[in-house]
């Protein structure tokens, strides 16, 4: 291995540098597979019971969370408690302009939006110097407090359990049926996808990585480490409550009993699951992590096992641990890493590596 | 010898506590050639590098950077006055490639915000497409090739010392710091690093302000001397005058 850097040195460029060619997302054969996953996402509503087509829209919504806090968990490596009390933000403020103020929906979401980055900013502040594990407890404190606040202005203020909120309108046009929702879903799903991913090649990506993996080096080479840290809690923020507030469009009602830390622990699993700091990580993840309470419930169906449901959700806290256990000992990098591997076995065969023109890392 | 200084420091007292670590420390770094500072464990060379980085605040004294004074300036703007930084030990960024190592030394180059950086389209894809081409110059000049794709954390360790070195010049910095980049490097590797700083001298024209303990290689490349010992400087000047010098001997060989 010695030599080997000075033969590598005298050796000319083995690869092309093109560099167009090494900032796209997508090259060659994977538009063929984003084409046909394209098809198969568009014709998916004809294809399912409105039951599981609801679980897709939950899924979907997942998402979007997922992705947000894989930024600031995976990406940042910030480890957040908050991911409930960000959606919960959201839900609450779209809640409360729809129910005080009756405006639209687009309105609604801007302003979810906004409260996120708000909040996202307050935690901020005390997390600059903080790693890792401290971070979390501020996180799991603003957890408390929000939730708390939010079950005395439910109890308090709107005096229900919770707060109806209109479905979306556009024009004379409702968002209130499974299918049409899961289109819309789908566009704006895919929107953040996009968004993180562009993120994440871009100056601001790289900047979060080099921050989490060594501070004084990055602040020896020109970054306000201050400013990189408020920046991925606020950017992420904004999008976990964004998510928050679609969701609670979606489930036409906001509760504090839904944003339990049961939530948050949930979207921890997701990304843990999906591969911290990957996007398509956190896809997978969501999609995983929501299906699996109705695929056991499928499974107990099948197999004619009768229990009662406090033991059926005492069994998904055991499959969450099993999943979580098994995914860190087994396979840290995730579902992601799994697909590439598959894809990889089935896109090279028969050979077994890539040839040198295509190698890169991803 | 050379007229004007790139950087100069001026009496620099630094103290942890009781322990002090620099105390009056006089260095000029002229605007052409190589500096180097020599001398032995904790005689606070990596001290005075980290003074002028702004990562440690020395009591009193200056530092110029052409004049203007860098004393108190948090490390991130003294990087952007023009001070390239490399750390004794392998502060790479892990999960980053080696081209995502040196566009992060460019990160205070980009403009732009974040909706621009998720949509990645017009200004902000054309910055990336000018930084990564600026990026390709200097994995050339390193002959990082092999190595582009490769996370840091994969690297061997040669090679690991090379990016840091090399990322310290990849925001097109006017005064470079390195902080031991020969220590542990084979033979070969040493050969190359020698290369490369008579190439910065060279071509590139960047002045270095260059700790490194084989005290061989200094005397063979560096073209001024400063050997500091306990926080002072004992000796000063070109390899002739510190292959002399008693004062450096006694601390070398104890």
């Amino acid at each position: 291995m010695n030599a080997g850097r000075a033969n590598a040195a005298r050796r000319p460029p083995t690869l092309p540098t093109r560099i167009t060619h090494r900032i796209e997302l997508f090259r060659g054969r994977e538009w063929v597979w984003l084409g046909a996953g394209a098809v198969a996402a568009l014709a998916w509503p004809m294809l399912v019971t409105q039951h599981w087509l609801h679980i897709t829209n939950l899924s979907l919504i997942a998402v979007m969370g997922a992705v947000g806090l894989n930024l600031l968990t995976g990406n940042a490596r910030l480890v957040s408690l908050g991911q409930a009390a960000f959606l919960a933000i959201g839900g609450f403020s779209a809640g409360a302009m729809s129910h005080h103020f009756g405006t639209p929906f687009w309105l609604n979401l801007i302003v979810a939006t906004l409260m996120g980055g708000l909040f996202g900013l307050i935690v901020a502040i005390p997390s600059l110097r903080l790693k890792a594990l401290y971070v979390a407890i501020t996180t799991l404190a603003l957890h408390f407090g929000v939730t708390a606040a939010f079950a005395v202005y439910l109890a308090r203020v709107i005096r229900s359990e919770g707060i109806l909120i209109d479905p979306p309108q556009f024009g004379f046009f409702e968002l209130y049926d499974a299918a049409p929702w899961y289109y819309f879903l789908l566009l704006i799903a895919t929107l953040v996808v996009i968004g993180a991913l562009n993120l994440q090649r871009s100056h601001l990506g790289r900047r979060w990585v080099a921050v989490a993996d060594h501070e004084v080096a990055s602040s020896a080479l020109g970054i306000s480490i201050h400013r990189a840290k408020l920046s991925v809690f606020v950017i992420t923020s904004m999008l976990v409550s964004f998510a928050g507030c679609l969701g609670a469009y979606y489930e036409g009602v906001v509760t504090e009993g839904f944003y339990d830390l049961h939530l948050a622990i949930a979207y921890l699993a997701m990304i843990i699951v999906g591969g911290l700091g990957s996007v398509l990580g956190s896809i997978l993840g969501a999609f995983l992590i929501t299906l699996m309470p109705y695929g056991l419930d499928l499974l107990l169906k099948f197999g004619g096992v009768k229990i009662s449901a406090g033991s059926i959700s005492g069994l998904h806290s055991v499959l969450y641990g099993v999943l979580i256990v098994g995914f860190m000992l087994f396979e840290p990098l995730g579902l992601a890493e799994i697909w590439r591997r598959v894809r990889d076995y089935f896109m090279l065969w028969p050979f077994k590596y890539r040839p040198l023109d295509q190698l890169r890392q991803r | 010898m050379t007229t004007e200084s790139r950087l100069e420091v001026r009496d620099i007292h630094l103290s942890f506590g009781e322990i002090r670590a620099l105390q009056g420390v006089d260095v000029d770094v002229p605007s052409r050639g190589i500096t180097a500072l020599i001398g032995p464990n904790g005689a606070g060379k990596t001290a005075l590098l980290n003074s002028v980085s702004g990562i440690y605040r020395p009591q009193s004294g200056r530092v110029l950077l052409d004049g203007e004074d860098l004393v108190g300036l948090p490390p991130h703007v003294v990087a952007k006055a023009g001070v390239g930084r490399s750390f004794q030990h392998l502060e790479l960024f892990a999960r980053l490639t080696v081209t995502e190592n040196l566009l992060v030394a460019r990160d205070f180059l980009f403009s732009g915000n974040p909706v621009s950086a998720m949509v990645f389209y017009g200004s902000a894809r054309r910055q990336e497409m000018q930084h990564r081409a600026a990026v390709e110059s200097i994995i050339d000049f390193f002959e990082l090739w092999p190595y582009r794709d490769v996370p840091a954390r994969a690297l061997p360790y040669g090679v690991q010392k090379l990016v840091g070195f090399a990322r310290a010049m990849a925001s097109e910095a006017k005064l470079l710091l390195l902080d031991e980049p020969g220590s542990g490097l084979t033979r070969d590797e040493k050969e190359d690093l020698a290369r490369f700083l008579l190439r910065l001298r060279d071509d590139r024209r960047i002045p270095i302000l260059w700790i490194e303990h084989d005290l061989d290689m200094v005397l063979d490349l560096a073209d001024h001397i400063y050997a500091l010992d306990l926080g002072r400087v004992i000796a000063s000047g070109d390899a002739d005058a510190i292959r002399d010098n008693a004062a450096v001997a006694a601390s070398y060989v104890g």
